[in-house]
């Protein structure tokens, strides 16, 4: 019975400490470095926060933006030390299927995504912290003409 | 032995409880909703509270784009800057309760980024005290960094942060809202500035048809359809039922284009530094001009219903 109580208060300990830890992810503080790692000519449009609270069933982040033809996009993303590290982004077409994926996999490096759009329509963006990153991070969207 | 356990676990749950961030009632905001209303009015607040999934509205919310990309589009098509197609920044007397000091802050919104966009100083610093006004009228305005704004606008040099800046506050604004059982705004936030990019965009086209800008306007078929999605959790709140329902006219309109999506492979590779997509698929968008006229047509009607 002992065992039972202290496992639940165990959980409810758990519970606590992962909603504390999303309440303090302060991963906003990173936008201006973000909107800076946007090649010349994008204009920042929209940021993504990328916190345990918004984690799926699949262990990932998903956001959706209705990308527009003739649009040239970019994303770019920090975790919480403000490194451009350990965050998987995968983009993907209205079908759900994938276009791009911006972790090398050959180097290890994650790169920022750019993608001429030619299709308009509802794109998703799937966000996953590897190698046991907090999962705490930004992801910010900029945009061109062309 | 029993009552010691009980001790943490009341506290475990006191404290998960008050860390919780999924869907909770700011007891605060929402009395200052329910304040002097009608019990009609009352019930229509508390309902739209409890209808809302707010993770599923923060994924739509997310996903409709800036009217923004539409003033580039225009600036990029060659369409002169005209005060004209903007709602004049001097009408906040006639906007009296939170619904259409909402919609009408997501129109001033959109012409805010319009007149940046073509550098108009002086309508600038206009429609951002149009903005700051409702925004006050509305308890957001400390989420308006308006020495910062001022300042950028008044200074040719610095439109990426000044647009920057206005994203960024417009984006807590709506954070804010959102966290704050207060997401029906942030809807009619979104819808206003949406409307106001549809309006101009048609306007443009009106005096100088541009098949690029006749396009875009086929292409807004599949962001109303996120908006009236968004709406639909709405639906029994009487004040935003009308918006829905003019709407939806202009959703039959859109019934008769067709978007088709022509599917080719897509691959990517490293540019400088960049994971550059190099995607084949596009969309051909089969719009007449008559259909270009008739959204034209109803959304001049829809946006004349909110700012008059």
């Amino acid at each position: 019975m002992n065992k039972i109580k202290y496992t639940l208060t165990l959980l409810f300990g758990l519970a606590i400490l992962s909603s504390t830890s999303q309440a303090q992810c302060d991963a906003d503080k990173h936008k201006n470095q973000c909107v800076a790692q946007l090649a010349d000519g994008y204009t920042f449009i929209k940021s993504y926060l990328l916190n345990d609270g918004k984690l799926n069933g699949s262990g990932e982040i998903e956001y959706s933006f209705v990308f527009s033809s003739g649009t040239t996009y970019m994303l770019t993303f920090a975790n919480a030390l403000g490194a451009s590290e350990n965050i998987e982004i995968k983009l993907f077409d209205p079908n759900k299927k994938l276009l791009a994926s911006n972790h090398d996999k050959k180097s290890g490096r994650f790169f920022p995504i750019g993608y001429k759009c030619k299709a308009t329509g509802v794109h998703y963006m799937t966000f996953k912290f590897v190698e046991n990153t907090d999962v705490c991070g930004l992801s910010v969207l900029g945009f061109k003409r062309g | 032995m029993n009552k010691l356990f009980l001790i943490p676990l009341a506290g475990s749950i006191a404290l998960f409880s008050a860390c919780n961030s999924g869907p909770k009632v700011n007891t605060a905001e929402l009395n200052e909703a329910l304040e002097n209303k009608s019990t009609e009015e009352k019930k229509q607040v508390e309902e739209s509270i409890v209808q809302v999934d707010p993770a599923e509205i923060n994924q739509i919310i997310n996903s409709i784009p800036s009217p923004l990309q539409i003033g580039f589009l225009i600036k990029e098509t060659g369409g002169e800057y005209n005060r004209n197609y903007l709602n004049p920044p001097d009408k906040l007397d006639q906007y009296d309760n939170s619904y259409s000091k909402a919609l009408n802050l997501g129109i001033y919104g959109a012409d805010l980024a319009y007149t940046n966009i073509y550098n108009q100083k002086a309508d600038g610093g206009e429609y951002l005290s149009a903005v700051r006004g409702l925004a006050e009228d509305l308890s957001i305005d400390k989420f308006f960094e308006l020495s910062t704004i001022t300042r950028l606008i008044k200074n040719n040099d610095n439109l990426d942060s000044l647009l920057m800046i206005t994203t960024s506050n417009f984006e807590k604004i709506n954070l804010y809202l959102q966290e704050n059982n207060r997401s029906h705004l942030s809807t009619l936030l979104l819808t206003g500035g949406w409307i106001e990019g549809l309006n101009l965009i048609c306007s443009v086209n009106e005096y100088n048809p541009n098949k690029e800008l006749q396009e875009r306007i086929g292409e807004q078929k599949i962001t109303l359809d996120q908006l009236l999605h968004l709406l639909s959790y709405y639906e029994k709140d009487a004040k935003i039922k009308p918006l829905i329902n003019k709407l939806k006219e202009l959703e039959s309109v859109y019934k008769g284009i067709e978007i088709e999506t022509v599917e080719g492979e897509s691959s990517f590779e490293e540019i400088d530094g960049v994971m550059m997509i190099i995607d084949n698929s596009y969309t051909v968008v089969r719009i007449t001009d008559e259909q270009v006229n008739e959204i034209g047509r109803v959304i001049k009607e829809i946006r004349k219903s909110i700012i008059n």
